[in-house]
């Protein structure tokens, strides 16, 4: 596992000598966006301006997450390096699980930018920051559960991604589910009961509501265990798919042609 | 040894290899066959990239199937029309990048730049792989195969596309290479010539399944393997000459002799290979 985390910081290093502009203006979109929601729709309200932004981060984070997987298929298949990639000693979950973990390191210092700019601009508008007391713990389990079932999603797309050559187009539409159920706009408790359905069965959306939970310490947690069975769920989810992408893959020679 | 067992592929209707049963001993061998003969399926099947309907693979008698993860430290492949590397990356981040993912010894790295110097790619290294001509592309890939020291190389038409100067270097890299650490290789070409300087051991194979398989002398011994004779003689003040088979030579000279006919010249020629390939994969000629 090591290896293989160290394998792509190096290559992640290399490429971003060419693509760090492209990473820096995401990042900065990200953040132009995030500031034109909250000057538009809100009051500028503390609580649900720290709320809406990491919200917004957990949107961010899971994003990566999940199309890292999946990007495995849609960049180095059709460069054809993806047999090569197969050729490794290490079991493929564990390729996939380090690729996500470099890609995740490498954007912590986007996030940091996004995180600056936003308490900065917010700051600049006169507003105070004020940090209200957080549960720590339960912020922790928020991000640890919104990584394991995005990771279990990005399995899922990885795997569905081998079979349907044009799996990558329903990412566009995924993008905004998630972004909706992330509790980034409106707090997942308050939005109406299908669209709190709705973000239980994305890899978001407990998460969001963990997090939005921990920002009112002393509330209880009745989200623990369904959000761990969720979390399990999709991880398992994503497991059983990408050994079937795979398994498909390899019987129809898919993981040479895109 | 690497022994290929009923060996079974289709995708779709379409049959890429048909119960094929082979084996590769170490040294070179030559798996020759027409475009959609089932080649790259076979090599692919034997790396384990690609999954066969029926039968198994075995290195040294170890099923591929059940220590695929083991056995994969010992494969070297160059995979036809791929680019084996990331075209953006530099030559050495595409290489330091492979072997640390593959696990491979620091050794690894050493041999790679070894190879680089060979190849007159050492000043090139630092160049992303895209600005590299497709020669050199295709070294890089060569180089990403043999930096494993594998026991078991897969060499997908590696010099196709290459110029005369660049196939040459394959060649005897390939050539020094299988001396230097002798190593099972299965190579594809389509270049006679090629497969006739390196390979130990033919395999003729077409429409999945195999035609023919034995060493290079054996080759020698199939009946549309006979030096031709050219008799050129002198008859009644005009020059003639004729093409007999080995067998037939002596009758020849022996009733030219009779005939008082003064013989200027006998040549032996050796047939070409790409002739007795032609007959026996258009079905021309059976083993």
């Amino acid at each position: 596992m090591r290896k293989i985390l160290q394998a792509y910081l190096y290559k992640y290093y290399w490429e971003q000598r060419y693509y760090l502009p492209n990473f820096v203006f995401e990042v900065l979109g990200h953040l132009l966006f995030f500031l034109g929601l909250f000057t538009l729709l809100f009051q500028p309200d503390p609580t649900r301006f720290l709320q809406g932004l990491l919200g917004f981060l957990l949107w961010m984070i899971s994003l990566t997450i999940m199309y890292e997987s999946a990007m495995l298929v849609w960049e180095d298949s059709l460069l054809g390096t993806l047999e090569h990639v197969y050729m490794s000693p290490h079991p493929f979950w564990q390729i996939l699980l380090g690729r996500m973990v470099a890609n995740l390191i490498l954007h912590t210092g986007l996030y940091s930018i996004f995180l600056v700019g936003a308490l900065g601009t917010y700051r600049l508008m006169g507003h105070t920051i004020h940090i209200p007391p957080v549960a720590w713990p339960w912020m922790a389990f928020s991000v640890a559960i919104l990584f394991f079932a995005s990771w279990g999603m990005g399995l899922i797309l990885f795997g569905v991604a081998l079979v349907v050559k044009r799996a990558g187009s329903i990412t566009g539409f995924l993008y905004w589910v998630l972004f909706f159920t992330s509790g980034a706009l409106f707090s997942v408790k308050e939005q109406p009961r299908p669209f709190q359905i709705l973000a239980w069965t994305t890899p978001i959306g407990p998460a969001g509501m963990v997090m939005a939970d921990s920002l009112r310490p002393g509330s209880p947690m009745p989200l623990l265990l369904p959000s761990l069975l969720h979390t399990c769920l999709y991880v398992l989810l994503g497991f059983v798919v990408m050994h079937l992408g795979l398994h498909y893959a390899r019987k129809t020679g898919k993981m040479a042609r895109y | 040894m690497l022994v290929l067992k009923e060996l079974s592929k289709k995708f779709g209707k379409h049959t890429a290899l048909d119960r094929v049963t082979v084996s590769f001993p170490p040294g070179i061998t030559a798996l020759i066959g027409p475009n959609g003969a089932g080649k790259t399926t076979l090599i692919k099947i034997a790396c384990g990239v690609l999954l066969p309907d029926t039968g198994e693979v075995l290195y040294d008698g170890r099923s591929l199937s059940r220590f695929r993860r083991s056995l994969i430290r010992e494969i070297g492949v160059v995979l036809e029309n791929a680019e084996n590397v990331y075209g953006y990356l530099p030559v050495w981040a595409n290489l330091r990048f492979f072997a640390t993912l593959w696990d491979l010894p620091e050794a690894a790295l050493q041999t790679a730049q070894e190879l680089l110097e060979q190849f007159d790619l050492a000043h090139r290294k630092g160049n992303p792989v895209n600005d590299l001509s497709r020669g050199n592309k295709q070294k890089v890939a060569v180089i990403l195969a043999l930096m494993k020291r594998p026991r078991y190389l897969f060499l997908d038409e590696p010099t196709l596309g290459l110029d005369v100067f660049a196939s040459q270097q394959v060649e005897q890299l390939i050539r020094t290479w299988v001396k230097q650490s002798p190593c099972t290789v299965v190579l594809t070409t389509h270049r006679m010539d090629l497969a006739w300087r390196l390979a130990d051991r033919f395999v003729f194979i077409r429409e999945g399944r195999i035609l023919w398989e034995g060493p290079r002398e054996a080759l020698r011994r199939l009946p549309h393997w006979q030096s031709v004779y050219r008799v050129v003689y002198r008859k009644d003040h005009r020059v003639l000459q004729q093409e007999v088979e080995a067998r037939d030579l002596s009758s020849l000279l022996s009733s030219l002799h009779r005939e008082g006919t003064t013989i200027l010249e006998v040549h032996r020629e050796e047939p070409d290979l790409e002739d007795v390939v032609r007959a026996l994969l258009s079905g021309e000629v059976t083993p």
